[in-house]
């Protein structure tokens, strides 16, 4: 049969469609092409014989392909890219996963653009709420009101002495037995036994209360005020210690404020404070 | 996106920016090219070794690469080039290149199980004919046919990686088409 077609080939010279066999039998003529090839082949037979042979020799090969090659695993190629001059031999680019920042810089540049202005706000949003989260800690909040506490300690010393509104600013409203004041008084002239008591963990507002005491219990020591003046220790300058913390240091920043028994008073006003005394005696029902 | 890019432009920027952009070009080519080497040179090792050594070979030729072919014909024309080196040290080893007997050795086939034993064994008959059929082809024959076949690139490409006209590649494949058709029928386990 095959020499059939070599002869017919031989009485027919001019039939001289070898190309466009083979590119029919593949499929890669234009429209054009193939309708003027088929108008040949309803003349040629053996043309048509060509292609039928052809057709299932490709059929062949494809199977044995398919069979035979399908079935192998693409080779992991690695090239040596050079790496500041050393060369370094990694995955193919096509193979390497990519950093976290790669894809998401690409899912980026294939976002629309209202996704990249929400991501963006999105972003900006969550940065303020994590500033603001920062600034409303509870540790700012009880600096801020040591800091504010000080303030007003220093503010309600100074005052009684110019209006005369000691017993307001003494008012015992706040005294509180439970407290361990008379060794914090005592402890006062001591920096380093306060350092002992005031702890990092201490209460920010039963130190104010604390304090608040203090002044209490100051005003009621003033009836032998001239006697204790005479008997005071001197206050040894409290040297500020590297080792405190913020705490400490403000507690014994505290104690270095003059308190009213260091101030002279008049006879007056020692008998303003003689009256203020029996209240707080009453009061604290010593 | 590198993806989007053709061959030619990612070359361009492997060249001029980053070298590992040559790695998408290997993503893209590497089962072909692999394909062609395992036409020529029949075994899965070679091929493996050959498809490595042709895109190492590429990789750092990347600056010679002019431009005015295409990038898939380039690498089609270093493979072959590789797969050809590769033949010619084993034919220093071998007696024969074409020796038929080189290709008698029988390849085992996996079995499809919707056939029926018979066809099981008539299927395996010819698919060890074509096989073959195909590695008993001239060499300049086999190229043609693996790059038609295995890597089914179109006539313009093989020619373009051949560098040889279109006529002259499709007159190739129709002699190749012959041959193999002879061989099969001489087995008559050619299929119609």
């Amino acid at each position: 049969m095959v020499n059939k077609m070599f002869d017919s080939r031989k009485q027919n010279p001019n039939c001289n469609f070898a190309e466009e066999v083979v590119s029919y039998v593949y499929d890669e003529m234009n429209i054009a092409e193939k309708a003027d090839f088929q108008t040949h082949l309803a003349e040629c037979s053996s043309c048509v014989d060509e292609i039928a042979a052809f057709s299932s020799v490709s059929f062949s090969i494809k199977e044995w392909r398919d069979e035979e090659f399908a079935g192998l695993k693409t080779p992991q190629i690695s090239i040596p890219y050079e790496t500041n001059g050393i060369s370094v031999s990694v995955e193919a680019y096509g193979n390497n996963k990519g950093s976290i920042f790669e894809k998401l810089s690409e899912l980026l540049s294939f976002s629309p653009a209202f996704l990249k202005t929400a991501t963006a706000f999105g972003t900006l949003a969550l940065a303020i709420g994590l500033a603001w989260f920062l600034m409303a800690s509870p540790n700012n909040e009880n600096q801020s009101l040591a800091t504010k506490d000080k303030k007003e300690t220093k503010e309600e010393i100074s005052t009684p002495i110019k209006s005369g509104k000691a017993e307001e600013s003494v008012q015992p409203e706040i005294v509180d037995n439970e407290n361990t004041e008379p060794e914090i008084i005592e402890n006062v002239r001591q920096p380093e036994k306060v350092i002992a008591v005031a702890t990092p963990k201490i209460d920010r507002q039963r130190t104010v209360v604390d304090k608040k005491v203090l002044k209490v219990k100051n005003t009621s020591n003033r009836k032998n005020n001239s006697t204790r003046d005479k008997n005071k220790p001197e206050l040894k300058p409290i040297q500020k210690n590297k080792n405190l913390d913020q705490t400490d240091q403000e507690y014994i920043d505290f104690q270095e404020i003059p308190r009213l028994t260091d101030f002279a008073m008049d006879e007056s006003e020692e008998k303003e404070l003689r009256l203020t005394d029996l209240f707080d005696d009453g009061e604290s029902g010593d | 996106m590198v993806t989007d890019l053709t061959d030619e432009e990612i070359v361009k920027i492997a060249v001029d920016d980053d070298p590992n952009a040559f790695g998408e070009i290997v993503k893209r080519w590497e089962r072909k090219i692999f394909a062609l080497c395992y036409g020529m040179l029949k075994r899965e090792d070679e091929a493996k070794d050959a498809t490595q050594d042709a895109f190492i070979a590429a990789y750092k030729n990347l600056s010679r690469f002019r431009g005015d072919a295409k990038v898939s014909s380039w690498l089609h024309r270093i493979a072959v080039n590789q797969c050809l080196t590769r033949k010619r040290r084993e034919k220093t080893r071998s007696e024969s290149f074409f020796d038929e007997s080189e290709s008698a050795e029988e390849k085992v086939f996996t079995a499809p199980t919707h056939l029926l034993p018979s066809k099981l064994a008539e299927r395996n008959e010819r698919l060890q004919a074509v096989r073959q059929a195909v590695h008993a082809l001239p060499g300049d024959l086999r190229q043609v046919v693996i790059m038609k076949e295995f890597e089914e690139m179109t006539f313009q490409e093989i020619s373009d990686v051949m560098d040889m006209p279109l006529s002259t590649v499709k007159s190739r494949l129709y002699t190749a088409l012959k041959q193999l058709r002879l061989k099969l029928a001489r087995t008559s386990l050619e299929v119609i």
